[in-house]
């Protein structure tokens, strides 16, 4: 009796949860594109674009709203989903691109090619440029960390792999040529999604495409990461091989993410954190919500600076930090008896 | 700790003195020397826009040194005519090297520099930027009387005075067109400015400062679509694009809103400046008016 | 018998250094094998070889007839089970979810569970005696309660060959017979199990043949009452001990170091 009414709860949970995260997401998505300072008609907008009317409601949703929620949607899903995978593949509940060091390391790269006008060479070049960065990182993180589970190595090595990262941008900006460039650094560091475009949008897609479908063909080795490398290895996975299916999924979305909206910390952390109990802890099931779930996180913190700041410029990546910050030490304190 | 300060700071006094009272022995040396008939003739600018005046109005042979903007074509007026001009790097240090007998600046020119500079006994002037076309004339009179070159003073403000009026005559029956003035970062130019008055001179309502905008503010993509111009007029200060600064301005709903031919782009060389490069520049901007056919409505609705 | 899996001539070096030397192993359909020795003489490296985890640097290793490296990575997960020493879930997932992760190796990637693998879910649990904890959290139960479920989800997997690398180490008598118990129902008819034990008596009582390593050499292969001799005792782990042999089978007891310490 007491098992199948355990089972019934865990059922009607997993039931439950889909449409709970996915009905949230739209919701935000919804609000998110009333969030501005022009009072428009979304549904008249939609309209004028249905009919290809010109109108400056429309202009407003499709050139300046709609790029900010997508991107929004996109890149918080990318950062849910990478720290999810990256949790399962190091079963380390510490591992996130911000914390270990692969955003900065995209910011970097994305960097170095924005502001030496190496873009220009191809639209692909700019998130090339972040991808390239991310995986160096991840590769220094696994030569620094990956062997064991130990969660202070692996915050140790990121602590590294981040300062290194952060000085080196510095760096280049002293040395771009555009007399701006200098002031941008906070937007690098801390992350945005405002004042970008639809074609920032396709640029990123066939980049988080490939990276995703890369990540969630992982997902039964993950699943099988709940026994240890040895024994998913005796399963018949290759793990060496899917570790690097990983690491450039990992690399291709964060980097072309963050090559776009800057380093926005702690979505990776938080989000895969809360949703793994209820997913009971399977790290298969933990990618597809915390995508939702990351997607959700960063819609809502970009909501949230939306009506803070009404000049726009305060970055999101302070609105994560804020809530990711306290959450990643509370991690390491609860973490610590397996240290 | 406190010692060490001590030694630091009394090390530093000593060292000013000598300094100072080197250069000014130095300076005082260099204006008997060089004053010929009450015209300086060793002249240091400090800055991108007295640079441009002194090229126009002094023998090149009285110009010690300028900047090096100047001679970038992109932002200066008179780059073409700066091959026989030595540079400076703008530090105290460098400009006292040229012994100059005078020192002129913009008040835009660096503190620092200018502080500095007076302390250790140059003679420096400062030429306050003007907020309206009618403040150029008498700014130009008195840097002309700085540099004892009054008529030539006096004839580039007729000059200056009789283009814009011919500018302004060819504008008589074309109708206003409502421009933003848009900077990188989403910076608009409102009220109160040299520009505004630049804007309505070539024909141009100023929708920020209709908006209330007094000088400078950034603004959000969105207002600016709001207010629905029928021109952008785009700063690009740099030759360079390639910033997150640089995406306000060339966000693609700008081009969305006015249609590809509404946005121009305010060359540098003539709006970074004042002087007879104003003249160029409401010019410039009158032609860019849309033939009075379309210029009865935007591009919107 | 049939000869299942065999390993020929097989060495294993890790920086030249020779961890395994020309070993011959044969395990045939039935039999239960243990392999037995001091800490260090190779045991774990070789089973790991034998179950396709680790490749041997000189010799094969052929598993029904057909070269190990040869064989499909999924059919190699479908046939031999592998029961690494300790094994502990990673994440707190419930003990369900942990036997269901057997059926990994007959899963694609968007293929859902089948009747057959409920089916084998179901019986492995049963034949493990985890399901009255089904449901529970894997991470939070006994060490032997966790072994079980180990071999549990070795048992949904349903191999031909189970290899488990010292499954009764650190559980209690109970909890020791019934891991033995279960590998040496397992090795009937076509199947079979190696085990690597410390326990001699166990060793003695449960298999069918053992092999004795020393250095990363077989010192001695045979029945338990074969190996299990004072002289090969004293030679490769330098103890003496007394042996008894009795209806229930041999039954060693270690008595003292020798005086010229460990071989």
């Amino acid at each position: 009796m007491k098992i199948t009414s355990q089972q019934a709860v865990t059922e009607s949970r997993r039931i439950v949860l889909w449409p709970l995260l996915i009905g949230l997401a739209v919701l935000l998505f919804i609000v998110a594109l009333h969030m501005g300072p022009a009072h428009i008609s979304i549904a008249g907008a939609m309209g004028d674009a249905w009919h290809d009317r010109l109108s400056v409601d429309r202009l407003i949703f499709a050139d300046v709203r709609l790029p900010r929620a997508l991107l929004a949607a996109l890149i918080g899903a990318t950062l849910g989903l990478s720290g999810a995978a990256l949790q399962g593949l190091l079963r380390n509940p510490l591992a996130e691109p911000g914390i270990i060091g692969v955003s900065n390391c995209a910011a970097l790269g994305a960097v170095i090619v924005f502001y030496f006008g190496l873009a220009r060479f191809g639209w692909f070049m700019l998130p090339a440029g972040g991808l390239a960065g991310a995986f160096l990182s991840v590769v220094c993180i696994f030569l620094l960390a990956g062997k064991q589970r130990n969660v202070v190595s692996l915050v140790l090595a990121g602590i590294a792999v981040n300062a290194i990262a952060g000085a080196l941008i510095a760096l280049t900006l002293n040395f771009a040529p555009n007399p701006y460039a200098m002031q941008e650094i906070v937007f690098w560091l801390l992350g945005s999604v405002s004042n970008r475009s639809m074609q920032d949008v396709w640029m990123l897609l066939p980049f988080l495409a490939v990276g995703w479908a890369m990540i969630f063909r992982s997902g039964p080795l993950l699943d099988a990461l709940i026994l240890g490398e040895e024994t998913a290895h005796s399963l018949g996975f290759n793990i060496a091989r899917q570790r690097w299916w990983i690491v450039l999924g990992i690399a291709a979305s964060v980097g072309a993410a963050v090559s776009v909206s800057g380093n926005i910390g702690f979505v990776g952390l938080v989000v895969p954190h809360v949703l793994r109990p209820l997913v009971g802890y399977e790290p298969r099931r933990l990618l597809g919500v915390s995508a939702v779930g990351g997607a959700i996180l960063l819609m809502l913190a970009d909501i949230t600076v939306q009506l803070l700041s009404q000049g726009g410029e305060m970055k999101v990546g302070v609105v994560t930090a804020l809530v990711g910050g306290p959450f990643f030490l509370y991690l390491i304190l609860r973490t610590r008896s397996y240290w | 700790m406190n010692g060490q300060l001590f030694q630091k700071m009394l090390a530093r006094f000593l060292l000013c003195g000598c300094l100072a009272n080197m250069a000014s022995a130095l300076a005082q040396q260099a204006v008997v020397d060089n004053v010929q008939g009450g015209k300086p003739q060793r002249i240091v600018s400090l800055g991108l826009c007295t640079d441009q005046l002194l090229l126009m109005m002094v023998d090149h042979t009285r110009i010690a040194a300028i900047t090096k903007d100047s001679k970038d074509p992109f932002i200066s007026y008179m780059a073409a005519q700066t091959a026989d001009v030595e540079n400076h790097n703008t530090t105290a240090e460098d400009i006292i090297r040229h012994q100059p007998d005078l020192v002129v600046s913009t008040s835009f020119g660096s503190p620092d520099t200018i502080r500095i500079l007076k302390r250790l006994g140059y003679r420096v002037e400062v030429i306050p930027l003007p907020t309206k076309v009618d403040d150029i004339y008498p700014l130009l009179r008195q840097f002309g009387a700085w540099l004892g070159e009054n008529e030539k003073a006096e004839a580039m403000v007729s000059s200056v005075r009789q283009r814009i009026a011919a500018t302004e005559a060819t504008l008589a029956n074309v109708p206003a067109e409502t421009a933003v003035m848009y900077s990188p970062n989403g910076l608009v130019i409102g009220g109160d400015t040299l520009e505004d008055d630049i804007l309505h001179r070539a024909g141009y309502r100023n929708l920020a400062a209709e908006a209330g905008i007094k000088f400078f503010q950034a603004i959000s993509l969105e207002t600016l679509m709001l207010w629905k111009p029928e021109k952008i007029l785009l700063e690009n200060g740099v030759n360079n694009r390639d910033s997150l600064a640089h995406a306000y301005i060339y966000h693609p709903a700008i081009r969305d809103l006015v249609g590809a031919g509404n946005t121009v782009e305010m060359p540098p060389h003539l709006r970074d400046c004042f002087g007879p490069m104003t003249a160029d520049f409401i010019a410039y901007l009158a032609t860019k008016h849309t033939p009075a056919l379309a210029s009865t409505g935007g591009a919107l609705p | 018998m049939t000869v299942l899996l065999h390993a020929q001539k097989t060495s294993f070096c890790i920086d030249n250094i020779d961890i395994l030397k020309d070993i011959d192993v044969a395990v045939r359909a039935g039999e239960l094998v243990g392999l037995i020795g001091p800490n260090g003489a190779g045991k774990s490296t070789l089973l790991r070889l034998l179950c396709g985890v680790e490749q041997p640097t000189r010799g094969a290793i052929t598993w029904c007839g057909e070269k190990m490296n040869a064989t499909s990575a999924t059919k190699r997960a479908r046939d031999i089970g592998y029961l690494v020493q300790g094994a502990r879930a990673q994440w707190p997932v419930k003990v369900e979810r942990v036997v269901e992760l057997g059926r990994l190796p007959y899963q694609g990637f968007l293929s859902r569970e089948t009747q057959a693998d409920r089916v084998a879910i179901e019986r492995a649990m049963q034949l493990a005696e985890v399901v009255a904890y089904r449901n529970r959290i894997a991470t939070t139960l006994s060490g032997g309660e966790q072994t079980l479920v180990m071999l549990a989800r070795i048992f949904a997997t349903e191999p031909q060959l189970i290899c488990a690398d010292e499954p009764v180490a650190a559980l209690d008598p109970y909890h020791q017979l019934h891991v033995m118990e279960l590998l040496r129902a397992h090795a009937q008819g076509q199947r079979a199990a190696v085990v690597v034990l410390h326990d001699l008596g166990l060793a003695a009582r449960f298999c069918d043949r053992l092999y004795l390593f020393r250095h990363g050499r077989i010192f001695a292969q045979g029945t338990p009452g074969e190996v299990l001799t004072q002289d090969n005792l004293r030679a490769v782990y330098g103890i003496d001990s007394r042996i008894d042999c009795s209806e229930e089978g041999v039954s060693v007891t270690p008595l003292r170091r020798m005086a010229e310490g460990h071989p």
